[in-house]
């Protein structure tokens, strides 16, 4: 068959406009605003943020038009037609177009995303596309084997409807792992990519379905029986249903994600200054800043300044602990937000535990501020604390005012020790 | 009428889809889930059950797509007559099974199932005057509409919705009545080569 008989019988050129103007919608009413408020331009970040809501839409298309051709086919009684050509080509010919238009359900998305944060797509950014892409492949094979049994008017709308039920509502159902194996991905954070195994899980059982249908609906009754091939499809089935299940079973509500190599710009020594080149333009200033409150803290007796700061951005949702030489600091989201100095005064000042007394906590970091000369920041990032009030506050600064008030020597001393009594016994300032 | 009932699958297919719909419907009956939304960034909360009268249409649809087509063509019997009580008789059979499960187990949702239904069959039949027995995915593509675009608020949908709407409501009661009316005239008004 040409190119133009192909396209003027397919069901799936005239159901595009729909599919496509669903897309188009969808991104700029809704994915557009979540790209530029968090996406900031990484690539594995902006793929997944486009695609996360357009998953239900592609496969639901793809196994709804797979069922819709398939039953065309049926219905003008090609199969019952002398073979002049392999089956399977008969099958990948009318199927590539419904493919074509689930696969621009997640193409464009992806693409207008990049173009919008002026952003290039990366190898590790890649997989989540990928695997939806490999996945509407998997659906049309679904429903085309659907719709060689069931009548068309029958089996599209209720594939379409189960699949993009079950993918669409993964997201708010528990179990967890319910939505690890559909097909779905969740939001990237800065700095992690796609794990391998997390896109094994997603893959694995309906790549499974398909190739047990495949089997048992198409490819082996000739050879090895009705029976036989029922039971090879089951096996196929529930092996790689079973794999999947057993991957995403311990799984949380996100998948588990690789670190991804962030490429790092640095500036100084002793400490240098590293930020990730998104935010270099920054990273002049950020060095300034970190510096200038490191020598007062210093001097202060407040901290040692260490070999290296640098930006946790890049750790996404499993952040590192800092150690003494190597500190860990929100850098460039708060330099943005202009409370760098908050951060690392905080980073400075290291409690032995995870929990310090909170009220001894405020008086020894609005100590330190005052020796960094950064009281007013440090002082409205307290007042936006609802349960911190006015009452409260006078009698921190009483507090901080007495100990200012003392020679350096007996600052620092009672600095080191409200480091130790803050951990160790709650509710007892000294 | 013995030959309408049998081409029309009034011993095979209709009895089976009405089972497949009973059986969904006791499943979904009080499940609701959080479906993806443009219109509320939480998602739209969509009631299962919404869902089920798609059977119900695929079920017309399959039915009437059935046809002896020779002899309907030529015949004097009064087929279109017969095929409007079929449809009248699955929307009434609907009716009644949710009735039937709204009062058994004391659900709200699956009342509504009946109007859904007849909204639903009404709007399928209209549309297979136009665009044929791709027709079968118009009440699904509603049902997606609906919950990408038919919310207001959580719980509050715009009138347009019809099946979201809580049971007693005038508007989507007098809506489904009409569409199901016009569905039915369409059924009758249609092209006799049409399949």
């Amino acid at each position: 068959m040409n190119l133009r008989t192909l396209l003027r019988f397919t069901s799936a050129l005239r159901f595009a406009p729909l599919a496509v103007g669903v897309a188009l919608f969808y991104f700029f009413h809704t994915t557009s605003l979540g790209l530029r408020q968090f996406s900031l331009g990484y690539p594995p970040s902006v793929v997944a943020t486009s695609l996360e809501v357009m998953y239900p839409f592609a496969y639901a298309t793809a196994i709804a038009l797979g069922a819709w051709e398939s039953g065309r086919l049926r219905e003008a009684e090609i199969w019952q037609l002398a073979p002049a050509r392999s089956q399977y080509r008969i099958a990948a010919q009318v199927l590539w177009p419904a493919v074509g238009v689930a696969w621009s359900l997640l193409l464009l998305p992806v693409v207008l995303g990049f173009a919008q944060e002026r952003s290039m797509p990366t190898l590790q950014s890649l997989p989540p596309l990928l695997m939806g892409m490999l996945l509407c492949v998997a659906h049309s094979v679904i429903g085309f084997i659907v719709g060689c049994r069931v009548k068309r008017i029958v089996a599209a709308p209720v594939v379409a409807a189960g699949a993009w039920l079950a993918v669409a509502m993964s997201w708010t159902v528990e179990p967890f792992w319910w939505r690890h194996i559909l097909g779905t991905f969740e939001p990237i954070e800065f700095g992690e990519r796609a794990s391998a195994i997390a896109i094994l899980a997603d893959v694995l059982p309906t790549c499974g379905l398909a190739v047990a249908l495949l089997l048992y609906g198409v490819a082996l009754h000739r050879s090895i029986g009705k029976l036989g091939s029922a039971v090879l499809a089951i096996l196929v089935f529930a092996s790689c249903s079973g794999a999947g299940f057993q991957l995403a079973r311990d799984w949380g509500a996100s998948a588990p994600m690789a670190r991804a190599e962030v490429p790092m710009t640095c500036v100084g020594h002793d400490p240098e200054v590293c930020v990730p080149d998104i935010s270099e333009s920054m990273l002049p200033s950020i060095a300034t800043q970190v510096t200038t409150s490191l020598t007062r803290l210093q001097s202060a007796g407040v901290t040692e300044s260490p070999s290296l700061v640098t930006d946790s951005l890049p750790d996404g949702r499993s952040p590192r602990a800092s150690t003494s030489q190597t500190w860990y600091v929100d850098l460039s989201r708060g330099a943005s937000a202009g409370r760098l100095a908050t951060l690392i005064i905080r980073a400075a000042v290291r409690f032995p535990c995870h929990d310090p007394e909170p009220e001894l906590a405020r008086t020894v970091l609005l100590w330190a501020a005052t020796k960094a000369h950064q009281v007013g920041e440090v002082e409205s990032g307290f007042k936006e604390d609802p349960f911190f009030d006015e009452a409260q506050r006078n009698r921190l600064h009483r507090r901080v005012a007495a100990v200012l008030s003392q020679p350096e020597q007996r600052q620092a001393q009672w600095y080191r020790r409200s480091l130790v009594v803050a951990c160790d016994q709650p509710g007892s300032p000294s | 009428m013995t030959w309408w009932f049998r081409a029309r699958l009034g011993h095979s297919g209709l009895p089976a889809g009405l089972a497949c719909l009973t059986l969904l419907a006791l499943a979904l009956h009080d499940t609701s889930a959080i479906l993806p939304s443009l219109t509320l960034t939480s998602g739209a909360p969509t009631r299962l059950v919404e869902f089920v009268p798609i059977v119900a249409t695929t079920t017309v649809g399959l039915c009437l797509d059935s046809r002896l087509e020779n002899a309907e063509v030529s015949g004097i019997r009064p087929v279109r007559l017969f095929d409007c009580l079929l449809v009248a008789f699955v929307v009434a059979v609907v009716c009644i099974i949710g009735l039937g499960i709204g009062l058994m187990l004391g659900s709200k949702l699956a009342m509504e199932m009946g109007r859904d239904t007849a909204f639903l069959v009404g709007l399928m039949l209209s549309a297979r005057t136009w665009i044929g027995p791709s027709a079968s995915m118009v009440p699904l593509g509603w049902i997606a509409a609906v919950a990408l675009a038919g919310f207001r608020r959580p719980n509050d949908p715009y009138f347009w919705t019809v099946i979201a709407e809580p049971l007693g409501n005038p508007v989507a009661a007098l809506a489904s009545g009409a569409v199901f009316g016009v569905g039915l005239l369409c059924l009758i008004y249609r092209s006799r080569k049409s399949t």
